[in-house]
């Protein structure tokens, strides 16, 4: 599976998506250093928390739209280009294909994702930001296991999905996602039992802006509680859980 | 070295194999041949385990190794041609140095040790069709299912494809070919089933054809069937 | 895969749901009710007199992740769920059907998500959920005070009021929006500065603003207007003002930190009301929080009618 896996990244980790993703990232990152005074419910907020704060989230959102990007049509790629046949008589089995793709697709959208925050990382080393190294490699590799879980969600999406439909399925995971708890507030606000319900099925979706306010904490050095970690491993859990499950049904049935 | 038992395959109300009984001794060069849909590729799949809803016997013998090529092979394209083999003999959990050298080993093999390097996407198809057979051959199998490999290469393309045919039969191998190209099959088959529908089909070796060509054998076939309503 | 690891996989997982449904027991976490007692203990005597947080029930929204969300009362018999109410997701103030007024609350963390767009960290969120708690305790004040006994006909949904068409005409009128921005300015340099000519600055800009608003509408839609913005001034600005102390006293700065920036759009009353409250209790000689709700008196009265203390020793 190491050879599958090294293939599928030698084939989606090319040089012009490396370089326009370290583009938009650092742009992002520039843009919002530069963005001056930001307020909070009319009251100035610590500019420097803010500042890393928003870079975090942005940086997060932009990740999961990269995820989507490669993992959404890999599978139906994949049988499309009937390349199962010929690993099946090279010894790959479907379960280890359909894992070996969730992984790579993972794989590539945590590179990219570690592409969007080169800039980021270039400022925290060497102008300095409230974290530790400790901290900042923890909140690092939160947000980029949440766009490697984003990844493999899609994957899942695409063993039954068309392509088509699991990008705009994908658009709206990462939109939700990212505002999952402010719209489940807000459906819940008005009260309605229309409201209600539909903030109870959000809980279906994976909460981005949580998993983004763990990444946050960690860099910020506040962790606490850790219920936001517990949300993120509950979810990563049950991810995985998915994978392998569906991994599983593909050599059963013996098709992905 | 192979036998297929009362094999009966049907696509929905298609019925494609109804108790078909064929034999393959080792050693040999088989063709099977017939018009597109007869059943020829589905065969080949049934053989590989990859289509097992079908009814019968498909017996080997013991610990056969298989190798197959298909029509129009798959391979990435941001490889190059000894990389292809290389990544297939890594997925079959062979270690990267041992890869290396069988992967040139097997380039040589086919005749395209010059292109090794050449990426597979600038590959002509000829060379394409040879690279299949290359990976077929990753694991020495005794048995070699080449789907179509001469199908859309020029003269020269078909040539190579023949030799290289006749090589590995001297080398042993079981060959079982699928082939639209008559004349082809006439070189460098020992023997062959033609598949005309369900129930027009018949079995022909080398000796026939040396009296006979395939086309005038197809022919005469396809029109006792004809004039019996079978086909 | 071997079975061993399916199984302790599955243990895993098992851990997890656990250790996050545990998170979730109780009523109400332990870090939302020390956060709710350090906000309630707060003493307000100097800054509104009269004005206790900690005495107005709380009713906090507590979601439950498969049955029905529920209300948990907090008072001072303590915690108990209210199972026949339909929770209000919100932070407001609310009358109960027996005819409490309470604070509607969500827990901090779930404050902190519904706020929260990417630029707050944990304790500027905690301190943000307290003053939040004391802003709607206040409007529990406001109404024991009588505010909205003055105001029983309605300010905002009289039936026929001309008060929406015109925020909307001046909501995308550029010079209305100049004129404000001046007046803010002016309030806040008074605010930072009391003296006579900060004071006739106001006043200027004010009136700058009011011709304006006569030149654009009839007498009644102006005064509609008028009213509308001199009751939200009064209600939401002055809740604003004890959100902002309360801010000054966790954090220990100065409140002079809340006059750096202002709202626009539907929040500018709450910037505009904190300003005028700032700018009173620097300047007025007399008391102007006692009888401020339960009579009809606005701002403007009492800083451009009523003498300060500035002007009068110029004068």
């Amino acid at each position: 599976m190491k050879a599958f896996i090294k293939l599928h990244l030698k084939e989606y980790v090319g040089g012009k998506s490396f370089i326009l993703f370290g583009i938009l990232g650092g742009l992002v990152t520039l843009i919002l250093f530069t963005a001056g005074e930001v307020s909070f419910a009319n009251n100035p907020t610590e500019e420097v928390i803010s500042q890393f704060g928003s870079q975090w989230k942005f940086l997060s959102i932009m990740a999961g739209f990269a995820a989507v990007v490669v993992s959404m049509g890999t599978i139906e790629k994949h049988r499309r280009e009937k390349r199962a046949e010929l690993l099946m008589l090279h010894r790959l089995g479907l379960e280890r294909q359909m894992l070996g793709l969730a992984i790579g697709n993972a794989l590539v959208s945590m590179l990219l994702s570690a592409v969007l925050a080169v800039v980021l990382i270039f400022v925290v080393i060497f102008a300095g930001a409230p974290t530790s190294f400790i901290g900042f490699i923890a909140a690092f590799l939160s947000y980029l296991l949440t766009a490697g879980m984003l990844a493999l969600m899609v994957s899942v999406l695409n063993v039954f999905l068309p392509s088509v439909v699991v990008a705009v399925l994908g658009v709206l995971l990462v939109i939700v996602g990212s505002f999952h708890q402010t719209i489940q507030g807000m459906l819940l606000n008005n009260g309605q039992l229309m409201g209600r319900i539909l903030a109870k099925v959000m809980n279906i979706l994976p909460p981005l802006d949580v998993f983004n306010r763990l990444t946050r904490s960690l860099f910020f050095l506040e962790f606490r509680g850790g219920q936001d970690l517990i949300i993120f491993l509950v979810y990563l859990w049950l991810t995985l859980t998915i994978v392998f499950l569906t991994a599983k049904r593909a050599g059963r049935h013996e098709k992905i | 070295m192979m036998r297929i038992k009362d094999l009966s395959k049907r696509f929905g109300q298609k019925e494609i194999f109804c108790r078909l009984n064929l034999h393959f001794e080792s050693g040999k060069v088989f063709a099977l041949i017939g018009p597109n849909g007869a059943g020829k590729t589905t065969l080949m799949r049934m053989i590989l385990g990859w289509d097992k809803d079908y009814e019968g016997e498909i017996v080997c013998d013991d610990d056969i190794r298989l190798g197959y090529s298909p029509e129009t092979p798959w391979f990435p394209e941001i490889l190059t041609g000894q990389e292809v083999l290389s990544y297939y003999l890594e997925v079959r959990g062979t270690d990267k140095k041992t890869a290396i050298t069988e992967s040139a080993r097997l380039m040589q093999e086919v005749g395209l040790d010059l292109e090794k390097d050449t990426l597979v996407k600038n590959y002509s198809k000829g060379m394409r069709q040879r690279l299949g057979v290359a990976q077929a051959l990753i694991g020495d199998p005794d048995l070699l299912l080449l789907d179509e490999p001469s199908a859309g290469l020029d003269f020269f393309g078909q040539l190579q494809m023949q030799t290289l045919i006749g090589k590995l039969k001297a080398q042993g191998k079981t060959i079982i070919l699928n082939s639209h190209l008559l004349h082809d099959v006439e070189k460098v088959a020992d023997a062959g089933y033609l598949f005309m529908n369900t129930h027009v089909f018949r079995h022909f070796d080398k000796a026939e054809f040396e009296h006979e060509s395939l086309a005038d054998m197809f022919i005469a076939t396809a029109k006792g069937a004809r004039d019996e309503g079978l086909y | 895969m071997r079975k061993s690891s399916v199984v302790l996989w599955f243990v895993c997982g098992a851990a997890l749901l656990l250790s996050f449904c545990s998170g979730r027991a109780g009523l109400v976490d332990a870090h939302t009710i020390e956060l709710i007692d350090q906000a309630r203990m707060l003493d307000f005597d100097e800054d509104w007199p009269g004005f206790q947080p900690g005495i107005y029930p709380l009713d906090i929204y507590r979601k439950n992740l498969l049955t029905r969300d529920s209300v948990i009362r907090y008072d001072s018999d303590g915690l108990r769920e209210i199972k026949d109410r339909t929770p209000v997701y919100a932070l407001s103030m609310d009358v109960d059907p027996d005819g409490q007024v309470v604070v509607l609350l969500l827990n901090a963390r779930d404050f902190r998500s519904f706020a929260d767009a990417g630029d707050l960290d944990a304790s500027s969120a905690d301190l943000y959920y307290q003053a939040a708690i004391c802003h709607e305790a206040f409007h529990c004040f406001q109404a024991g005070q009588g505010l909205y006994d003055v105001y029983a006909d309605g300010i905002t949904a009289r039936d026929g009021s001309t008060v929406p068409a015109t925020s909307r005409l001046l909501d995308a009128d550029d010079e209305y929006r100049r004129l404000w921005v001046q007046e803010m300015e002016a309030l806040a340099q008074y605010a930072k500065e009391d003296s006579r000519q900060n004071h006739q600055l106001c006043f200027a800009a004010y009136q700058a603003r009011l011709d304006y608003l006569y030149s654009r509408f009839d007498d009644t839609e102006v005064q509609e207007y008028l009213d509308y913005a001199a009751f939200y001034e009064k209600v939401e600005g002055t809740a604003q003002y004890i959100e902002n102390i309360t801010l000054s006293k966790l954090s220990g700065k100065d409140l002079e930190f809340a006059l750096t920036g202002y709202a626009e759009g539907t929040a500018k009353f709450y910037s505009s009301g904190f300003f005028k409250a700032f700018i009173l209790d620097r300047v007025a000689d007399f008391d102007w929080k006692t009888d401020f709700f339960n009579t009809s008196v606005t701002f403007e009265d009492y800083l451009f009618t009523v003498p300060l203390q500035e002007c009068q020793e110029e004068q």
